[in-house]
């Protein structure tokens, strides 16, 4: 008893506190760290990202689609926009169909109030007819478009997105690296939200994109 | 109990600041050596209009994926490999811890299979 009563005694003396004290402040500063790099997240789920007032709006002039003006299609509804390419192995299937889904969830007053414009970035090998006939089977609002490479270029560069395009493989394929971030423009063409699609449950972008449409209302 | 407690309050501030000082400078480094497909935050000085921003974001060579943390802070995937050291001529690059964290304990996003199609 004697000898564990000394053993406490030891343990508390302030000769062992600066020794204790280096490994609480590293632990603390580990926790420090932590928080801040998981705060600011804008009080949005992962992958929902508000953007600033003076984000550039959407500008769809340039692009070419299978009927109509695509200006006109577009006008005072909500849309999505998203770069991608017809033979994009998984990447934008699965974006399109996770987008479709949560559309499929709206109620069908503010269904009819979405576009989904997915732009190829590929123009060599996309021509319009083959990115609607790509993009119809994911819901009735999602239109196909494209234009030539400068505009592209000029079109996403304006968004801070960028594309590229790899080597070429032995079939006489190649790689496209392109955005996979979803801009969301209100009825009135302003940029409001960026998704990140590959991270989010449909359930997340129906919810972002009906807070959009009630606050248009 | 103010004699103990003094030398370890003062210790513990110490460590911290060394740790963030330690921690941003191994950010900063990392971010100026992302490959394709990582992530990097970059911040711009305050007076940096968004558009032109976002134009050297691209042109540099990186793609956007979400704004912040904090004004003039983006978070963008590394498309080129001189794209982090590019934007360093005119704004601060960080590697993203959060995304690096996430990697490390399996879960959140691989951006290098999102852009490799």
């Amino acid at each position: 008893m004697g000898r564990l009563r000394a053993i406490l005694r030891r343990s508390t003396t302030s000769r062992e506190m600066p020794v204790l004290a280096p490994t609480s402040a590293v632990l603390l500063a580990i926790a420090v760290m932590v928080f801040v790099v998981s705060c600011d997240r804008s009080g949005h789920p992962d992958g929902v990202t508000t953007l600033p007032s003076d984000f550039p709006d959407i500008e769809v002039d340039s692009l070419e689609h299978t009927s109509g003006e695509l200006g006109d299609l577009l006008e005072d509804s909500v849309t999505l926009l998203m770069f991608g390419f017809t033979h994009c192995a998984d990447a934008c299937p699965s974006t399109l169909a996770r987008i479709g889904a949560a559309i499929a969830d709206l109620s069908p007053g503010s269904r009819d109030q979405v576009n989904v414009l997915f732009v190829s970035v590929d123009p060599n090998r996309d021509d319009v007819d083959a990115l609607q006939r790509y993009v119809s089977p994911f819901g009735e609002s999602f239109l196909g478009a494209t234009a030539p490479r400068v505009k592209l270029e000029n079109m996403t560069r304006r968004h801070g997105l960028s594309f590229s395009y790899g080597d070429g493989y032995p079939d006489g394929s190649y790689r496209v690296d392109h955005p996979l971030s979803v801009l969301v423009f209100d009825a009135d063409g302003t940029a409001s939200m960026l998704l990140q699609p590959s991270v989010l449950e449909p359930a997340a972008i129906t919810g972002a994109v009906e807070h959009l449409i009630a606050e248009g209302r | 109990m103010k004699r103990v407690l003094r030398p370890a309050l003062t210790a513990l501030a110490v460590t911290v600041i060394a740790l963030l000082l330690v921690g941003g400078v191994t950010l900063h480094r990392e971010g100026l050596y992302a490959l394709p497909g990582e992530m990097v935050i970059v911040r711009f000085p305050s007076d940096t209009p968004t558009p032109i921003a976002l134009e050297r974001l691209a042109d540099a060579g990186t793609t956007l994926v979400s704004v912040g943390p904090g004004s003039m802070a983006y978070r963008a995937h590394v498309l080129d490999a001189a794209a982090p050291r590019r934007l360093a001529e005119d704004a601060w690059v960080f590697r993203d811890p959060f995304d690096s964290l996430a990697q490390c304990f399996g879960f959140g996003d691989h951006p290098r299979r999102r852009i490799d199609d």
